[in-house]
């Protein structure tokens, strides 16, 4: 290998009695090392270059983890995705198939794991992941700098891919491992997408680095959890909030962990609460899959803080105002639009063809400046963030914020979430309409519960429109599904 | 004495009822109770299987103890009837 990251990878394996587990193997660090530089010399034989990008689709397995790491020491070009599950299928985007990729990669799945690979096999772990040669394939994209393409997740406008520079990924996931404090002694259990930035940039590489012990679980759910639990003995974990919810619902009993990193949607104070009595500290991390981490808790923060607050900028990052002000460090001090600059974010958006893809304006988002969709505020340092851009509506002739309305709702007994979005034009201004799931004991109908928000909600915010439904839908990334619900709107209404 | 009599063919036809009951794609087939719960069965997803675990332990009025909630416990109807037999048939 001649890659200059490959010894950069292969440094942090060395830690001899640390191990990554999946559901059927254990590997020492080492071990992991020697098996990385395998997959790597078989993609030389094969006659694999690294301006050839691979269309890979990664689970939370230990030959993906290996075939990944492959691919990152060796500077190789590729796209990052998870393989297709037909029960997250429903509401996501069309996935962009890139013409630029010349090989698609996939391992069998834990069932089939055995099964031969496509016309070139690699044989990783005993398993043989197929390389097989794209017909779409167009041409390559420029050989440097390496590149991660990463689908987007967002819940709006067209699908396109992030591109992050691979060398630029390794700093930021020291960043994190840094402000969590990880380090050998730890033992981090990893149930969300490593294929998604959130697991790969702030629990993956991170732990990586720190040669903490890693259990990479695949399909969790809370079952599978608690079997892992019992078999790894956790001290670090990175969840969403709804499977955090999932697993909070039905421990029996307390059990510690010495952090929780919860990301991909919002923390509810009741989960943040019943989290802590249960299993000890909470940290919400912030990011996106263009950034990455950018705002992250820490242990040594107050509860209140890690309650309130998404945690402090991390190095590298800072916020900034419109285009062509400057930069502003000490960033808005009251609710608004939140725009960052991300020394180590993307690149930029590409489409299925790698074309750079443009703003509304004309300009080219990228790390350096990239709007978030997100509203919020620094308090001391502390980013809080209040709801999403499209949240904010005028009632009434004031700005009311469908995440602050849905927070309400949510509090009230037998509410177990409540999402508010922004409809047609109405009476007040635009319509609010929310989205509850009830507790199967309460007795709520749309008709007593929209009563009950007068209790707790001034009359401006009360929402024109109250739909039960039995589960808040969700992206595989853990977040609501909100053209789910827009659709479960329509269908209502028609 | 037992809380209640139940035989595990009983509790997989009210079982059947509970599932029917979550929000999960269903066909239109009677649902096998040897078919898997999660993937390459009825296909389950994390937030129905926490849903279903609280809906049986209304129905069927107790607590599952830590050590039944395990993949194993949960594989098919079939298996998770008995598991809620055997604790139904628990002393009180």
């Amino acid at each position: 290998m001649t890659a200059p990251l490959a010894a950069h990878i292969l440094r942090a394996l060395t830690v001899e009695y640390s191990v990554i587990a999946d559901a059927r193997r254990t590997l020492r660090f080492t071990e992991l090392s020697a098996a990385v530089v395998r997959v790597a010399n078989a993609f030389d034989e094969l006659g694999v270059a690294t301006q050839d990008c691979l269309d890979f689709q990664c689970d939370n397995t230990l030959p993906s983890a290996v075939i990944l790491l492959a691919l990152l020491a060796r500077g190789q070009h590729f796209v990052l995705s998870r393989p297709p599950e037909p029960s997250a299928a429903q509401g996501g985007q069309a996935a962009v198939r890139p013409t630029f990729c010349r090989y698609r990669l996939h391992i069998p799945s834990t069932e089939a794991a055995d099964r031969a690979g496509g016309p070139l096999g690699i044989a990783v772990l005993g398993c043989a992941a197929s390389l097989l040669v794209d017909q779409d394939w167009r041409a390559n994209l420029p050989a440097a700098p390496a590149a991660l393409f990463l689908p987007t997740s967002g819940t709006t406008g067209r699908a396109k891919l992030v591109r992050h520079r691979q060398s630029l990924l390794w700093p930021a996931a020291r960043n994190c491992a840094d402000r969590l404090g990880l380090t050998r002694n730890d033992r981090v259990a990893i149930p969300v997408p490593i294929a998604h930035m959130y697991g790969l940039g702030a629990a993956f590489l991170p732990s990586l680095l720190s040669g903490a012990s890693i259990d990479l679980q695949a399909n969790a759910n809370p079952l599978r959890y608690f079997a892992r639990e019992r078999r790894f003995d956790p001290t670090v974990a990175f969840q969403t909030p709804s499977f955090d919810d999932s697993i909070i619902r039905l421990r029996r009993v307390p059990r510690r962990y010495r952090l929780t990193v919860l990301a991909g949607d919002r923390v509810t104070a009741d989960l943040f609460d019943r989290h802590e009595a249960m299993c000890g500290p909470v940290l919400n991390l912030y990011g996106s899959t263009e950034l990455g981490a950018t705002a992250l808790g820490q242990v040594a923060d107050a509860a209140e803080l890690r309650r309130a607050c998404v945690g402090r900028l991390l190095p590298g990052v800072s916020v900034w105002r419109d285009p062509g002000e400057p930069h502003d460090a000490t960033g808005p001090a009251v609710p608004e639009p939140l725009c960052f600059r991300h020394e180590f974010g993307f690149d930029g958006y590409a489409d299925g063809n790698g074309d750079g893809i443009a703003e509304a304006d004309g300009t080219r988002a990228s790390g350096r400046r990239f709007r978030s969709s997100d509203v919020g505020r620094l308090v001391d340092g502390y980013l809080e963030v209040s709801g999403r851009v499209d949240d904010l509506v005028n009632r009434d002739g004031l700005l009311v914020a469908c995440a602050d309305v849905a927070g309400a709702i949510g509090e009230i007994t037998g509410v177990s979430e409540a999402v508010v979005l922004a409809g047609d034009m109405a009476r007040r201004g635009r319509a609010l309409i929310a989205f509850c799931v009830a507790d199967p004991d309460s007795r709520w109908d749309a008709a007593s519960l929209r009563q009950a928000c007068r209790d707790v909600l001034p009359t401006r915010c009360i929402p024109d429109q109250i739909l039960l439904i039995p589960r808040m839908p969700l992206l595989a990334s853990g977040k609501v599904d909100r053209q789910a619900l827009r659709h479960h709107h329509d269908l209502a209404g028609s | 004495m037992p809380c209640a009599a139940n035989d595990s063919t009983t509790v997989v036809d009210r079982l059947k009822r509970l599932i029917a009951e979550l929000d999960v794609r269903l066909g239109t087939d009677p649902i096998d109770e040897t078919a898997f719960l999660f993937e390459g069965g009825l296909g389950l997803d994390s937030f129905a299987v926490g849903e279903l675990i609280l809906l049986i332990e209304r129905e069927f009025r107790f607590e599952f103890p830590e050590s039944d909630l395990s993949p194993e416990s949960f594989q098919t109807l079939r298996t998770l009837g008995a598991v809620i037999a055997g604790n139904l048939a628990k002393p009180c």
